[in-house]
């Protein structure tokens, strides 16, 4: 599991690479908790790059999206592969979860507002 | 007669009271009347007697004068013939001075015996008071007969006699005569005797004061009558022949012993029968001296006592008036006790007509009625107040009744009672029965089909009764059904209930719960119990085995008791009763229990009958074995079978690693995260190995993860090292993993399945991952085997390989 950040305008871009599970879902979850206390409250995570995600790597996104909605910020994701589309919607997380196409696409979400 | 009049006094106090006083007063009249009677009687008999006796004295005595001077002419004439020869001028001038001289002498004649005749110049001087005076002639011895008394008894006894009386035809009276013989030298020379005339006997005993009834008679040494009122008798009946004559034999007796004791010489008083006129009389007789004649005075004794029965008679009559003046009083004295009594019967009768403030007769007196009315006073006021705490009392007991009616509605309202349960899953036989107590016991099942395998089923019973227990069963009740529909897995949701419950248990209640989840199709019964009486599962066989793993603890009791799931397969037909302890501690009236051997008995007998009627069939039987002894707490029991268990013997026949082929490659690893790696080569190496295609690996990749990483972080409660084994099979058309571990019994299959449309703030991860692995794969089952866990997933290859199930 490889984590790189970006910082933007007015959010900060995490790509994911490789696996998301239940082995590699603690160390993601506190990247992403210190790009969070870092002051970011608008993150988009790229997940172009990840092969595979388990029912542990959900929870590490939907801790987030938690986390960033009582700070009023938000998580969009974007370029998700098939198979990860696949478990992104068996387990309903495309209706809750804002997805973009591409990072481009993502940050209009944020601009929008 | 008796009879009415008994009853009439038994009618009325008043009546009985003066029948009583008047009886009481009459008693001491009648003794004194008594007494009077008999004191005066003797009295009276005393005097009487005394008066007759001074009377007879007397009569005698006047009897005894004409006698005596009639004995002493005679004495002194023969004391003349005695010294001196006389003539028989001289003699007839004798015999001629004395009879002008005794009045009383009839006749009188000296007879000289035949030896001496020629003595003197005359045979017999007799001279007599004739028609013309007195005469005198001498008579012939040819016409004296010396035979006869009045000479042969003193010539004989040589001493002086009174003869029988007789009657005398010249005279035409009754006569007597005394003869005194002259003795010369010892021998009798001649009689002198007079003929004493008894005309002045009548006379005399006739005057005599005897009063009215009263009559003298007069009989002779012979007991012949010389004077008797009835004059027929006279000189012709004795004093023995009428004894005789009499027709009782017993008063002939006692008459014949009276003429000897009268004759016995001595004077005496007797009480006897007359026989003339059949009255009791008293006699007295003494006997005349001279001549040994007896006079007896005889008086009737109700003459004698006629004073006395006139005198009793008008005391007695006083005493009735007296007697009928007594009335008055104790009429008044009756009528003032009983007054108050019938006021207080009033009062008694409206008092129990329910009317409390009735006024009670004022008593001013210290009297028994006055004791009596305080006593009344006393029992209205406890009645009134025992009234009222009675009213009280039952209005309570009503509300208790009520909140038990109450209490059992709660209960029978929140149990299901719709049978049969599935209608749409006929093979699926379930029933179940809630007898409540009269006191509610609290006692509880619950079934429900969680998704289309798996029934869940629970039996419980709360500790205590009544409403408290009735509401604590629906708290219960409630909780665990709906943490079973989120939980899915026994143990847990005991887990979870009980902390819920246990948490500020004010009032230490608890429940006793078995709770299961039963895959019909599979038949694997995954099981927890909370303290709850074991089941029993009946095989077809007939085998009966008691699921009596050792229980947790009761829900409610403590916090933080960890429930640990049991597992057993049901095959088809199989019977799992789930029962509380009313059933067998039912007790009958010599408080023997139905017991588990009566339960068992009954399953062995009827455990082949429907889950209906074998249940109804337990009541019945429990019923006759309390035969009529109240129930003390409810009864009630749940039996299920599933009539079809096909798909695990299919799988378990296609697939097990005992009866089909051996896995294509098996992985052990330990129950840690780390080794999630290890799985992860694994899987992908099988699907280089196996030709699997890409999403389809990743599929599977994610179905273990899931499951694997749930089996390392709850499986084990004791966080020691164990292993964890899988297994692949790939044939023609599917690949079918299998992973087996020896942790605590858990059936994901039995999981409800995730809400996938809840918002963000709501969503949770928990459940997700089985989600994933239903959504993903073709086949999700579950066995217990061997204290191990087997979880199998499988997947078609043919078609399409990206088919994310169904």
């Amino acid at each position: 599991m490889e984590i790189q950040s970006k910082i933007g305008n007015g959010f900060t871009t995490l790509s994911l690479k490789g696996r998301l599970d239940a082995v590699s879902a603690a160390p993601a979850e506190a990247t992403i908790n210190k790009t969070i206390e870092s002051g970011t409250s608008n993150i988009v995570l790229d997940l172009a790059g990840l092969d595979y995600i388990s029912s542990a790597g959900l929870r590490v996104l939907l801790v987030t999206a938690k986390k960033l909605s009582r700070q009023n910020g938000k998580v969009v994701l974007c370029g998700l592969q098939d198979s990860v589309r696949e478990v992104f919607e068996i387990s309903g997380f495309l209706s809750i979860f804002p997805v973009a196409a591409d990072e481009a696409e993502a940050a209009k979400s944020f601009q929008a507002k | 007669m008796v009879l009415p009049m008994i009853r009439f006094l038994n009618r009325s106090l008043v009546h009985r009271m003066t029948a009583l006083i008047l009886l009481g007063a009459g008693l001491v009249m009648l003794m004194v009347l008594g007494f009077s009677y008999f004191s005066q009687r003797n009295k009276i008999l005393s005097s009487a007697m005394q008066q007759s006796d001074t009377l007879t004295q007397s009569a005698v005595f006047q009897i005894e004068m004409p006698l005596g001077r009639t004995e002493a002419v005679v004495q002194q004439t023969a004391i003349f013939l005695e010294k001196k020869e006389y003539a028989c001028a001289e003699s007839t001038e004798l015999i001629r001075r004395t009879l002008e001289r005794n009045q009383d002498i009839f006749g009188m004649a000296i007879t000289f015996s035949e030896k001496y005749i020629g003595q003197s110049d005359f045979k017999m001087l007799y001279g007599w008071r004739g028609t013309e005076g007195i005469q005198v002639l001498d008579r012939e011895p040819e016409n004296i007969d010396y035979q006869q008394d009045w000479f042969y008894l003193p010539y004989y006894l040589q001493r002086p006699v009174w003869t029988e009386p007789y009657h005398d035809s010249d005279a035409n009276t009754l006569m007597v005569t005394y003869s005194f013989p002259i003795v010369r030298s010892g021998e009798v020379i001649a009689v002198v005797t007079c003929d004493l005339s008894l005309k002045w006997l009548h006379k005399l005993l006739d005057t005599l004061p005897l009063g009215k009834g009263g009559m003298s008679i007069l009989f002779s040494q012979r007991g012949t009558y010389i004077s008797h009122p009835i004059r027929a008798y006279e000189m012709t009946e004795t004093v023995f022949s009428m004894a005789e004559s009499q027709a009782d034999p017993e008063m002939s007796a006692s008459l014949y012993q009276l003429g000897l004791d009268a004759l016995g010489g001595q004077p005496g008083f007797q009480t006897f029968k007359h026989p003339i006129d059949n009255q009791t009389s008293f006699i007295h007789y003494r006997p005349v001296p001279a001549t040994g004649w007896v006079l007896g005075l005889i008086q009737p004794q109700k003459q004698v006592l006629a004073s006395l029965v006139r005198l009793n008679e008008i005391s007695a009559l006083i005493g009735i008036a007296g007697l009928a003046l007594l009335l008055i009083p104790a009429l008044g004295i009756a009528w003032s006790v009983t007054r108050p009594l019938q006021k207080l019967s009033v009062a008694a009768n409206q008092l129990s007509s329910g009317n409390f403030d009735i006024s009670l007769p004022v008593i001013h007196s210290r009297d028994e009625v006055a004791r009596l009315t305080d006593a009344f006073e006393k029992m209205r006021c406890e009645l009134r107040r025992y009234i009222a705490d009675l009213t009280a009392t039952t209005a309570a007991k009503e509300r208790i009744a009520g909140e038990l009616s109450a209490a059992r509605e709660i209960q029978m309202s929140i149990v299901p009672k719709l049978f049969p349960p599935f209608p749409n899953s006929p093979d699926i036989d379930l029933y179940a029965i809630l007898i409540p107590a009269r006191e509610v016991g609290g006692d509880l099942y619950d079934f429900m089909m969680l998704d289309d395998e798996h029934l869940y089923l629970a039996i419980g019973d709360v500790s205590g009764k009544g409403v408290p227990a009735s509401l604590l069963m629906a708290v219960g009740k409630t909780l665990l059904k709906s943490t079973m529909q989120s939980v899915r897995d026994p143990a847990r949701a005991l887990t979870q209930v009980n902390n819920e419950l246990s948490e500020d248990n004010e009032t230490c209640m608890f429940i006793t719960m078995f709770c299961a989840i039963l895959n019909v199709k599979t038949g694997a019964l995954i099981y927890s119990n909370a303290g709850h009486n074991p089941p029993f599962l009946t095989r077809v066989s007939g085998k009966i085995e008691r699921l009596d793993e050792p229980p947790g603890a009761a829900l409610g009791a403590f916090q933080d008791v960890k429930y640990h799931n049991q597992s057993i397969l049901m095959h088809t037909s199989d019977l799992l009763v789930l029962y509380t302890d009313g059933v067998t501690e039912a007790m009958n009236p010599s408080h023997e229990m139905f017991d588990e051997t009566g339960l068992l008995e009954h399953i062995r007998l009827e455990g082949h009958l429907s889950a209906k009627l074998f249940l109804e069939s337990l009541g019945r039987t429990v019923n006759s074995h309390a035969s009529g002894a109240e129930q003390s707490d409810d009864i009630t029991a749940l039996a299920v079978r599933c009539r079809s268990v096909t798909a695990m013997s299919e799988s378990t026949s296609q697939y097990t690693s005992s009866a089909g082929r051996k896995p294509d490659s098996i992985l052990s690893i330990r129950n840690l995260l780390e080794e999630m790696s290890r799985v992860t080569n694994w899987i992908e190496e099988q699907g280089a190995t196996l030709d699997l295609p890409q999403s389809l690996l990743m599929n599977l990749n994610l179905a273990l993860e899931e499951w694997i990483v749930n089996v390392i972080s709850y499986a084990h409660p004791d966080k020691s090292e164990h292993t964890i084994e899988l297994r692949v099979w790939r044939n023609s058309n599917e690949i079918r993993l299998e992973i087996e571990d020896d942790g605590q019994t858990f059936d994901p299959t039995a999981m409800a399945d995730v809400d996938t449309t809840l918002p963000i703030e709501h969503r949770k991860i928990g459940g997700l991952g089985i989600h994933f692995i239903r959504k993903t794969m073709d086949r999700f089952t579950y066995r217990r085997e061997k204290g191990h866990n087997i979880v199998s997933i499988a997947k078609n290859i043919t078609g399409n390989s990206d088919n994310t199930g169904s």
